[in-house]
């Protein structure tokens, strides 16, 4: 009897092991395999600041001379730092937000820094390789102009409590991020739209738990 | 004596067996509910899940065009005396009908404390937006 109570055992232990699978899901669910940094808070900090910019009137348009017909804002953006104790790449947050305020047709979009380091090498692909039909070159110096810049940081703050009687045995981990973004006239330095994004996260683990 | 004993270690195995099998069922998902608009027209409501009905109520829906995009303002009310977990998501639609694509779509997670109340407001990504659905369901999470 001892033998089939350890053959038991053993087919339980197979039948867990045999549960485990991969399979796609959808990128827009609500993700929380742990407390650090992931996709839903990247996607619900990146909402609230596009649904911010395009609803806010200062963002409308900007003039100025030399700007022909187009009165959108030109925007360029910034590096967004990251102030937590994590490693997060903030990019990611602005490459989102970029997506959105150019589909929406109310921003045009300078390149990026990475898009500079692009079109200069292209360009000079084009005048020093050789091959490109010189009628056909491109020359810098046509570049639109920026009218704001967006930049900002992202901060967290974490605190932990562990197991203690008063707690009844249950530990208690938090974290809070922010996330502040600015938009700043780059002729006047004033900044004309300013947003943040906050969220809480918090797990409590009993006795036996991990 | 000996037999009582190793009944009750089958029975035991049986049990642990049963359920770490459970443990990796997957749990029942309930469908997802839906409010949906026109601008200048009436908001209609879909509400299969009428567990999530009975829950969560949505009212004082508000639907406007500010600086050129639609704006949307519903209340979520928790119908009971004890926290509710769901999610929401909107989409958009331009006057044909099709969806406006815009990035994060995404779904948010919301928690509510027993009878709390909770007022959200979205705008529309796009002018071309004339009309929404708002679809919220029960978290179903990457854990």
């Amino acid at each position: 009897m001892k033998h089939l109570n350890i053959a038991l055992s053993l087919v339980s232990l197979a039948l867990l092991g045999a549960c485990s699978s991969i399979g796609y899901d959808d990128p827009n669910k609500v993700e929380t395999v742990n407390l650090q940094f992931g996709s839903t808070d990247l996607q619900s900090m990146a909402d609230k600041m596009v649904q911010s910019l395009l609803s806010s009137p200062g963002l409308q348009y900007l003039d100025h001379s030399g700007k022909g017909d187009d009165k959108r804002v030109v925007l360029f953006t910034g590096n967004v730092n990251n102030r937590t104790a994590e490693h997060i790449d903030t990019s990611s947050i602005t490459d989102t937000i970029r997506t959105a305020l150019l589909k929406s047709g109310r921003f045009r979009i300078a390149a990026s820094n990475q898009g500079q380091d692009e079109l200069g090498s292209q360009v000079r692909f084009q005048m020093e390789s050789g091959r490109v039909d010189p009628n056909l070159i491109r020359q810098f110096g046509k570049q639109i102009g920026a009218d704001a810049v967006m930049y900002g940081n992202l901060r967290s703050i974490e605190k932990e409590r562990q197991r203690s009687l008063e707690s009844a045995g249950k530990k208690t981990e938090d974290v809070y991020y922010k996330l502040t973004l600015e938009v700043v006239n780059i002729e006047t330095a004033e900044t004309i739209w300013m947003e943040e994004k906050e969220i809480r996260k918090s797990k409590k683990t009993g006795l036996f738990g991990a | 004596m000996e037999s009582k004993s190793s009944h009750r270690g089958i029975t035991f195995a049986a049990l642990t067996a049963a359920s770490l099998l459970c443990a990796c069922a997957s749990t029942p998902r309930g469908t997802y509910n839906s409010v949906s608009g026109r601008e200048g027209g009436q908001v209609s409501k879909h509400t299969p899940n009428r567990e999530l009905e009975n829950s969560l109520e949505m009212r004082n829906i508000v639907q406007v065009r500010d600086n050129g995009l639609l704006v949307v303002q519903l209340e979520l009310a928790n119908r009971l005396d004890r926290a509710l977990s769901f999610q929401w998501a909107v989409e958009w639609y331009d006057r044909a009908g099709l969806v406006i694509d815009y990035g994060p779509a995404h779904y948010s997670p919301e928690r509510l404390s027993g009878r709390q109340t909770k007022t959200i407001k979205i705008t529309s990504p796009s002018p071309a937006a004339e009309s929404w659905k708002l679809q919220v369901g029960s978290r179903d999470e990457v854990r």
